[in-house]
């Protein structure tokens, strides 16, 4: 049934929604990070979306075959994943700061190529998705209860 | 394609509701992937189905019926791509789901009407 697979749909899309809020906070934060684990500053993350198909379930009218949407061609729905892409390691901004610990032999720092204001305008963007996401599964959850009233009738 | 073992209202009733329910979930679909580059929206196509509509509702004596083919989903191309390729339009996809969500809501109150109805037979008007 078409509705149960909204929460499927919905949900991927909330998830990709966090996740694009998580690396844009994870920018943010590390926007002068100079030292990471792996040696270096810290990369700039990105993450990169993709369409993905979501199975609908077998359902009793498809197997019934009556269902108007039983033939999987046009039934394949569209989702969605998320990937997380890591800057190339040798783009940084180098600034001349001499005093700096982490500062090479002619005195510049490598610090990470994040723009706070790029990552700002992610976070409220991926907000306003994520709120979309949340309206359409609420929409999903109300036809779905209206369909279980059928039986008090 | 009308489902077997139902009277002609509570068939079509039900065909309206798989409609709306695929409708809304297409639209869940394109919000979903409302930042995904190069998506392209969907949306259900009655093309078909308003010739076939139009030609019965040319015939006398016809009272319309039950869609004969499936609406094929495809994507939307009247939408301007922004500049990663992506159409979605939140603003319609929002309108297109209250549409929906409405549609649906009306199949199910008429359904519900429906059921009472034969329950009120059943129980002899009681």
């Amino acid at each position: 049934m078409s509705l149960f697979t909204i929460f499927k749909i919905s949900s991927q899309g909330m998830t990709v929604q966090r996740e694009r809020l998580e690396t844009a906070a994870a920018n943010l934060a590390n926007a002068q990070s100079t030292r990471t684990s792996e040696g270096g500053p810290y990369r700039r993350r990105d993450v990169v979306l993709e369409t993905t198909a979501v199975q609908a379930e077998n359902t009793f009218s498809d197997a019934a075959s009556t269902s108007l949407f039983a033939d999987t061609q046009s039934g394949a729905a569209q989702g969605v994943r998320v990937g997380t892409e890591m800057a190339p390691p040798d783009q940084f901004i180098r600034r001349f700061e001499p005093g700096h610990p982490d500062a090479d032999a002619d005195g510049y720092v490598k610090l990470p190529d994040v723009d706070p204001l790029e990552e700002t305008v992610n976070m409220i963007s991926a907000a306003r998705s994520f709120e979309a996401n949340a309206t359409a599964f609420n929409t999903a959850k109300e036809l779905a209860r209206a369909t279980l009233k059928l039986g008090e009738a | 394609m009308e489902a077997p073992g139902l009277d002609r209202i509570t068939s079509l009733l039900t065909q309206f509701l798989d409609v709306h329910s695929r409708r809304a979930q297409i639209v869940a679909g394109n919000l979903a992937n409302a930042d995904t580059p190069g998506f392209q929206a969907q949306e259900l196509d009655f093309s078909a189905y308003l010739q076939q509509a139009t030609d019965e509702a040319l015939t006398p004596g016809s009272t319309g019926g039950a869609l004969e083919q499936t609406p094929q989903v495809v994507a939307q191309t009247n939408r301007v791509s922004g500049l990663d390729g992506n159409n979605v339009d939140t603003g319609q996809e929002m309108a297109a789901l209250s549409n929906a969500g409405m549609n649906y809501l009306t199949g199910t109150t008429m359904l519900q009407s429906r059921i009472r109805t034969l329950r009120m037979a059943i129980r002899e008007g009681r």
